[in-house]
Protein backbone atom coordinates (compact mmCIF):
# COMPACT_ATOMS: atom_id res chain seq x y z
CA UNK A 1 0.00 0.00 0.00
CA UNK A 2 2.72 2.43 1.19
CA UNK A 3 4.12 1.54 -1.93
CA UNK A 4 1.84 2.30 -4.58
CA UNK A 5 1.61 5.67 -2.23
CA UNK A 6 5.11 6.38 -2.72
CA UNK A 7 5.11 5.33 -6.31
CA UNK A 8 1.92 7.67 -7.39
CA UNK A 9 3.72 10.45 -5.59
CA UNK A 10 7.14 10.71 -7.24
CA UNK A 11 4.96 10.05 -10.36
CA UNK A 12 2.91 13.21 -9.60
CA UNK A 13 5.74 14.69 -8.75
CA UNK A 14 7.63 14.16 -12.06
CA UNK A 15 4.57 15.24 -14.06
CA UNK A 16 4.17 18.52 -11.91
CA UNK A 17 7.96 19.48 -12.58
CA UNK A 18 7.31 18.32 -15.91
CA UNK A 19 4.52 21.48 -16.16
CA UNK A 20 6.95 24.13 -15.10
CA UNK A 21 8.44 27.13 -16.39
CA UNK A 22 12.59 26.40 -17.53
CA UNK A 23 14.16 29.53 -17.81
CA UNK A 24 17.12 29.46 -19.57
CA UNK A 25 19.82 32.15 -19.45
CA UNK A 26 21.94 33.04 -22.84
CA UNK A 27 24.27 35.55 -24.19
CA UNK A 28 22.32 37.27 -27.13
CA UNK A 29 25.91 37.89 -28.58
CA UNK A 30 26.55 34.25 -28.83
CA UNK A 31 23.46 32.47 -29.42
CA UNK A 32 20.27 32.83 -31.88
CA UNK A 33 17.06 32.06 -30.69
CA UNK A 34 15.59 32.19 -34.25
CA UNK A 35 12.33 32.76 -32.64
CA UNK A 36 10.10 35.54 -34.06
CA UNK A 37 6.50 37.07 -33.74
CA UNK A 38 4.49 38.91 -37.07
CA UNK A 39 3.04 41.64 -34.62
CA UNK A 40 6.46 42.79 -32.56
CA UNK A 41 10.51 43.13 -33.72
CA UNK A 42 12.60 40.81 -31.69
CA UNK A 43 15.87 42.00 -29.63
CA UNK A 44 17.33 39.75 -31.81
CA UNK A 45 16.08 41.39 -35.30
CA UNK A 46 17.25 44.77 -33.62
CA UNK A 47 21.00 43.19 -32.97
CA UNK A 48 21.39 41.95 -35.84
CA UNK A 49 20.64 44.78 -38.18
CA UNK A 50 23.06 46.72 -35.55
CA UNK A 51 26.14 44.96 -36.20
CA UNK A 52 25.09 45.37 -39.95
CA UNK A 53 24.53 49.21 -39.47
CA UNK A 54 27.58 49.97 -37.01
CA UNK A 55 29.90 47.86 -40.07
CA UNK A 56 28.36 50.03 -42.95
CA UNK A 57 29.14 53.37 -40.89
CA UNK A 58 32.44 52.12 -40.35
CA UNK A 59 33.35 51.45 -43.69
CA UNK A 60 31.16 54.08 -45.66
CA UNK A 61 33.58 56.36 -47.89
CA UNK A 62 31.14 59.24 -48.18
CA UNK A 63 30.55 59.08 -44.08
CA UNK A 64 34.59 58.96 -44.31
CA UNK A 65 35.46 61.83 -47.13
CA UNK A 66 32.22 63.86 -44.90
CA UNK A 67 34.61 63.66 -41.47
CA UNK A 68 37.45 64.80 -43.65
CA UNK A 69 35.76 67.98 -44.36
CA UNK A 70 34.23 68.68 -41.29
CA UNK A 71 37.27 68.50 -39.53
CA UNK A 72 38.73 71.26 -42.26
CA UNK A 73 35.71 73.14 -41.44
CA UNK A 74 36.16 73.53 -38.06
CA UNK A 75 40.09 74.38 -38.89
CA UNK A 76 40.45 71.22 -36.08
CA UNK A 77 42.13 67.59 -37.20
CA UNK A 78 40.33 65.97 -34.05
CA UNK A 79 36.68 67.49 -34.32
CA UNK A 80 34.19 65.26 -34.51
CA UNK A 81 30.60 65.95 -35.54
CA UNK A 82 27.85 65.87 -33.11
CA UNK A 83 24.89 63.26 -33.29
CA UNK A 84 21.13 63.69 -32.78
CA UNK A 85 18.64 61.57 -33.17
CA UNK A 86 15.17 62.00 -34.56
CA UNK A 87 12.13 60.49 -34.34
CA UNK A 88 11.22 56.88 -35.33
CA UNK A 89 9.25 56.30 -39.03
CA UNK A 90 6.87 53.62 -37.76
CA UNK A 91 5.44 51.61 -40.73
CA UNK A 92 4.97 48.11 -38.78
CA UNK A 93 2.22 46.24 -37.44
CA UNK A 94 3.86 46.94 -33.71
CA UNK A 95 2.50 49.83 -32.60
CA UNK A 96 4.98 50.21 -29.43
CA UNK A 97 7.83 49.55 -32.05
CA UNK A 98 10.98 50.81 -29.92
CA UNK A 99 13.71 50.96 -31.97
CA UNK A 100 16.12 52.49 -28.97
CA UNK A 101 18.32 48.75 -28.94
CA UNK A 102 19.28 49.19 -32.54
CA UNK A 103 20.00 53.26 -32.49
CA UNK A 104 21.62 52.79 -28.59
CA UNK A 105 23.85 50.07 -30.27
CA UNK A 106 24.52 52.16 -33.35
CA UNK A 107 25.58 55.16 -31.44
CA UNK A 108 27.72 53.45 -29.20
CA UNK A 109 29.87 51.75 -31.72
CA UNK A 110 30.22 55.25 -33.17
CA UNK A 111 30.52 56.94 -30.22
CA UNK A 112 33.59 54.64 -29.20
CA UNK A 113 35.43 54.44 -32.62
CA UNK A 114 35.52 58.07 -32.16
CA UNK A 115 33.62 58.72 -35.08
CA UNK A 116 30.69 61.03 -33.51
CA UNK A 117 29.73 62.63 -30.18
CA UNK A 118 26.11 62.07 -29.22
CA UNK A 119 24.32 64.43 -27.79
CA UNK A 120 21.12 64.32 -25.26
CA UNK A 121 20.34 68.16 -24.96
CA UNK A 122 18.60 67.90 -28.23
CA UNK A 123 16.69 65.66 -30.83
CA UNK A 124 14.50 62.36 -29.87
CA UNK A 125 16.92 61.44 -27.21
CA UNK A 126 16.75 64.42 -25.37
CA UNK A 127 16.65 64.45 -22.02
CA UNK A 128 15.21 67.63 -19.60
CA UNK A 129 18.18 67.29 -17.08
CA UNK A 130 20.15 69.32 -19.40
CA UNK A 131 18.11 71.94 -19.58
CA UNK A 132 16.86 71.73 -15.51
CA UNK A 133 20.76 71.87 -14.50
CA UNK A 134 20.72 75.51 -15.83
CA UNK A 135 18.14 76.62 -13.67
CA UNK A 136 20.36 76.17 -10.67
CA UNK A 137 22.27 79.59 -12.22
CA UNK A 138 20.14 81.62 -9.06
CA UNK A 139 20.23 79.25 -6.51
CA UNK A 140 22.24 80.14 -3.60
CA UNK A 141 22.43 76.40 -2.47
CA UNK A 142 24.70 75.67 -5.40
CA UNK A 143 28.35 76.41 -6.17
CA UNK A 144 28.06 78.58 -8.95
CA UNK A 145 31.51 77.43 -10.77
CA UNK A 146 29.88 73.98 -11.09
CA UNK A 147 26.40 75.02 -12.67
CA UNK A 148 26.28 74.67 -16.44
CA UNK A 149 26.46 78.64 -18.12
CA UNK A 150 24.38 79.28 -20.57
CA UNK A 151 25.84 79.11 -24.86
CA UNK A 152 27.93 75.74 -23.77
CA UNK A 153 25.74 73.28 -25.28
CA UNK A 154 26.57 72.05 -28.80
CA UNK A 155 24.17 71.59 -31.59
CA UNK A 156 24.04 68.61 -34.03
CA UNK A 157 25.59 68.70 -36.89
CA UNK A 158 24.18 65.15 -37.69
CA UNK A 159 20.64 63.58 -37.30
CA UNK A 160 19.94 59.91 -37.82
CA UNK A 161 16.56 58.64 -38.55
CA UNK A 162 15.38 55.55 -38.20
CA UNK A 163 12.40 53.78 -40.08
CA UNK A 164 11.38 50.22 -39.96
CA UNK A 165 8.61 49.19 -42.63
CA UNK A 166 6.90 45.48 -42.04
CA UNK A 167 5.69 43.68 -44.84
CA UNK A 168 3.25 40.64 -44.69
CA UNK A 169 1.76 38.28 -47.46
CA UNK A 170 -0.40 35.11 -47.09
CA UNK A 171 -0.70 32.14 -48.76
CA UNK A 172 -3.04 29.34 -47.72
CA UNK A 173 -1.37 27.89 -44.81
CA UNK A 174 1.73 29.89 -45.18
CA UNK A 175 2.55 33.22 -44.19
CA UNK A 176 5.87 35.23 -44.68
CA UNK A 177 6.74 38.51 -43.04
CA UNK A 178 9.55 40.87 -44.36
CA UNK A 179 10.98 44.01 -42.38
CA UNK A 180 12.96 46.46 -43.78
CA UNK A 181 15.18 48.67 -41.57
CA UNK A 182 16.55 51.73 -42.66
CA UNK A 183 18.91 54.29 -41.40
CA UNK A 184 19.96 57.30 -42.69
CA UNK A 185 22.04 60.11 -41.49
CA UNK A 186 21.81 63.76 -42.92
CA UNK A 187 24.05 67.32 -42.56
CA UNK A 188 21.77 69.46 -40.51
CA UNK A 189 23.90 72.42 -42.72
CA UNK A 190 22.65 70.94 -46.33
CA UNK A 191 20.17 68.44 -45.50
CA UNK A 192 22.09 66.31 -47.77
CA UNK A 193 21.73 62.47 -46.71
CA UNK A 194 25.35 61.48 -46.17
CA UNK A 195 24.95 57.42 -44.79
CA UNK A 196 22.43 55.52 -45.68
CA UNK A 197 21.87 51.91 -44.71
CA UNK A 198 19.12 49.36 -45.91
CA UNK A 199 18.48 46.26 -44.43
CA UNK A 200 15.65 43.02 -44.77
CA UNK A 201 15.33 40.81 -42.75
CA UNK A 202 12.19 37.90 -43.18
CA UNK A 203 11.06 34.86 -41.44
CA UNK A 204 7.74 32.77 -42.92
CA UNK A 205 5.28 30.49 -40.82
CA UNK A 206 3.48 27.36 -41.31
CA UNK A 207 0.21 26.99 -39.87
CA UNK A 208 -0.46 24.80 -37.41
CA UNK A 209 -3.46 22.96 -35.73
CA UNK A 210 -4.40 25.85 -33.33
CA UNK A 211 -3.67 28.82 -35.65
CA UNK A 212 -0.40 31.00 -36.17
CA UNK B 1 24.84 -13.77 -61.22
CA UNK B 2 24.53 -12.12 -57.61
CA UNK B 3 27.28 -9.61 -58.58
CA UNK B 4 24.59 -7.88 -61.45
CA UNK B 5 22.41 -6.10 -58.89
CA UNK B 6 25.42 -4.96 -57.20
CA UNK B 7 27.03 -3.61 -60.43
CA UNK B 8 23.26 -1.77 -61.14
CA UNK B 9 23.30 -0.58 -57.86
CA UNK B 10 26.39 1.08 -58.30
CA UNK B 11 25.84 2.51 -61.37
CA UNK B 12 22.93 3.93 -60.24
CA UNK B 13 24.56 5.48 -56.84
CA UNK B 14 27.07 7.06 -59.39
CA UNK B 15 24.39 8.27 -61.77
CA UNK B 16 22.17 9.73 -58.49
CA UNK B 17 25.68 11.40 -57.22
CA UNK B 18 26.77 13.15 -60.61
CA UNK B 19 23.12 14.28 -60.71
CA UNK B 20 23.11 15.84 -57.26
CA UNK B 21 26.19 18.27 -58.31
CA UNK B 22 24.71 21.40 -57.59
CA UNK B 23 27.84 23.26 -57.00
CA UNK B 24 29.54 26.90 -57.90
CA UNK B 25 32.08 27.32 -60.83
CA UNK B 26 33.61 30.76 -61.03
CA UNK B 27 35.55 32.57 -64.10
CA UNK B 28 37.67 36.09 -63.11
CA UNK B 29 40.54 37.88 -64.47
CA UNK B 30 43.89 36.59 -65.09
CA UNK B 31 46.03 39.75 -64.71
CA UNK B 32 44.82 41.16 -61.31
CA UNK B 33 45.30 44.94 -60.81
CA UNK B 34 44.54 44.71 -57.21
CA UNK B 35 47.37 45.16 -54.62
CA UNK B 36 46.34 42.72 -51.98
CA UNK B 37 48.05 42.61 -48.46
CA UNK B 38 47.79 39.19 -47.35
CA UNK B 39 49.29 37.87 -44.61
CA UNK B 40 50.78 35.30 -42.75
CA UNK B 41 48.11 33.13 -40.02
CA UNK B 42 48.01 30.88 -37.35
CA UNK B 43 45.80 28.35 -37.00
CA UNK B 44 44.04 26.73 -34.12
CA UNK B 45 41.74 23.59 -35.47
CA UNK B 46 39.35 21.64 -32.78
CA UNK B 47 37.03 20.75 -35.62
CA UNK B 48 38.33 18.65 -38.44
CA UNK B 49 35.60 17.93 -39.99
CA UNK B 50 34.96 22.49 -40.91
CA UNK B 51 38.33 22.12 -41.21
CA UNK B 52 37.58 19.61 -44.52
CA UNK B 53 34.49 21.38 -45.86
CA UNK B 54 35.71 24.89 -45.61
CA UNK B 55 39.11 24.91 -46.83
CA UNK B 56 40.46 29.07 -45.40
CA UNK B 57 42.40 30.31 -48.36
CA UNK B 58 44.02 33.57 -47.11
CA UNK B 59 43.88 36.66 -44.83
CA UNK B 60 43.81 39.95 -46.10
CA UNK B 61 44.35 42.97 -43.95
CA UNK B 62 44.04 46.89 -45.53
CA UNK B 63 43.02 49.66 -43.87
CA UNK B 64 40.07 52.05 -44.27
CA UNK B 65 40.32 55.28 -45.43
CA UNK B 66 39.81 56.95 -41.69
CA UNK B 67 42.94 54.50 -40.17
CA UNK B 68 40.79 51.62 -39.51
CA UNK B 69 41.74 47.91 -39.54
CA UNK B 70 40.27 45.80 -41.85
CA UNK B 71 40.35 42.27 -42.35
CA UNK B 72 38.77 39.26 -44.73
CA UNK B 73 39.31 35.83 -44.62
CA UNK B 74 38.68 34.43 -47.85
CA UNK B 75 37.14 30.51 -47.64
CA UNK B 76 35.74 28.52 -49.72
CA UNK B 77 33.31 25.64 -49.60
CA UNK B 78 35.31 22.30 -50.94
CA UNK B 79 32.41 19.61 -50.32
CA UNK B 80 31.85 19.28 -54.32
CA UNK B 81 32.53 15.67 -55.25
CA UNK B 82 29.77 13.38 -55.51
CA UNK B 83 29.90 11.42 -52.74
CA UNK B 84 30.33 14.15 -50.79
CA UNK B 85 27.31 15.90 -52.13
CA UNK B 86 25.35 13.05 -51.47
CA UNK B 87 26.79 12.74 -47.70
CA UNK B 88 25.65 16.93 -47.68
CA UNK B 89 22.05 16.27 -48.32
CA UNK B 90 21.91 13.24 -45.86
CA UNK B 91 23.58 15.44 -42.93
CA UNK B 92 21.94 18.51 -44.16
CA UNK B 93 24.58 20.02 -44.73
CA UNK B 94 23.72 21.16 -48.04
CA UNK B 95 23.86 24.61 -48.59
CA UNK B 96 26.17 24.09 -45.77
CA UNK B 97 25.91 26.91 -42.53
CA UNK B 98 28.20 28.21 -40.40
CA UNK B 99 28.80 30.73 -38.30
CA UNK B 100 32.05 33.13 -37.86
CA UNK B 101 33.37 35.81 -35.02
CA UNK B 102 36.00 38.36 -35.39
CA UNK B 103 37.31 39.43 -32.26
CA UNK B 104 39.49 42.27 -31.91
CA UNK B 105 42.78 43.19 -29.63
CA UNK B 106 44.47 46.52 -28.70
CA UNK B 107 47.69 47.19 -28.38
CA UNK B 108 48.07 45.98 -24.78
CA UNK B 109 46.56 42.17 -25.77
CA UNK B 110 43.15 42.80 -24.37
CA UNK B 111 39.75 42.30 -26.09
CA UNK B 112 37.70 45.08 -27.32
CA UNK B 113 33.77 44.79 -26.27
CA UNK B 114 32.37 45.26 -29.57
CA UNK B 115 29.21 44.22 -31.24
CA UNK B 116 30.83 43.60 -34.17
CA UNK B 117 32.15 40.73 -32.22
CA UNK B 118 29.05 39.07 -32.19
CA UNK B 119 28.52 35.48 -33.98
CA UNK B 120 27.53 36.23 -37.20
CA UNK B 121 25.60 33.72 -40.00
CA UNK B 122 27.40 33.14 -43.72
CA UNK B 123 25.63 29.88 -46.08
CA UNK B 124 28.07 28.60 -48.33
CA UNK B 125 27.16 26.52 -51.57
CA UNK B 126 29.37 23.63 -52.69
CA UNK B 127 32.15 25.58 -54.47
CA UNK B 128 31.32 28.99 -53.27
CA UNK B 129 34.02 31.08 -52.05
CA UNK B 130 33.15 33.74 -49.37
CA UNK B 131 34.63 36.82 -48.07
CA UNK B 132 34.46 37.21 -44.05
CA UNK B 133 34.97 40.71 -43.65
CA UNK B 134 35.01 42.94 -40.51
CA UNK B 135 36.12 46.56 -39.46
CA UNK B 136 38.06 47.27 -36.56
CA UNK B 137 35.77 49.18 -33.67
CA UNK B 138 38.48 51.41 -32.78
CA UNK B 139 41.90 52.74 -34.69
CA UNK B 140 43.27 51.00 -30.72
CA UNK B 141 42.89 47.80 -32.26
CA UNK B 142 46.13 46.31 -33.77
CA UNK B 143 45.08 42.29 -33.88
CA UNK B 144 42.14 39.98 -34.56
CA UNK B 145 41.30 36.25 -34.33
CA UNK B 146 38.69 34.51 -36.33
CA UNK B 147 36.00 31.86 -34.83
CA UNK B 148 34.60 30.09 -36.93
CA UNK B 149 32.23 26.67 -36.36
CA UNK B 150 29.76 24.87 -37.89
CA UNK B 151 25.70 26.83 -37.25
CA UNK B 152 24.16 22.98 -37.17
Amino acid sequence: MNKTLILGAAASAMLLAGCGTTTTIYDPAATKTGIRQSGSVSSEEFREVAVAAVRGAMTNVKFTSFLKRYQREMKDPDAIPVLKLDRVINDTDDPDLNVSELTDMLNEELLNAGKVDVTMAEGAGRTKAIGASRKLQDDDNFDQKTVAQEGTLQAARLVLRPKVVSNEVRDGGRKAVTRTFVLEMADIKTGLIMWKFTKQLGFMKEKGTLGW
Amino acid sequence: MKTHPLICAGVLTALIAIGCQNTVNTVENTDKSMSVNTINDTRFVTDGYLKDRLALKKVNVSKTADGFLQVQLEAVNVRTGGFAQIWSGLTQENPYQIRYKFSWFDQGGMAVDTVLSDWQDATVIPGETVYLRSVAPSKNCKDFKISLREAN
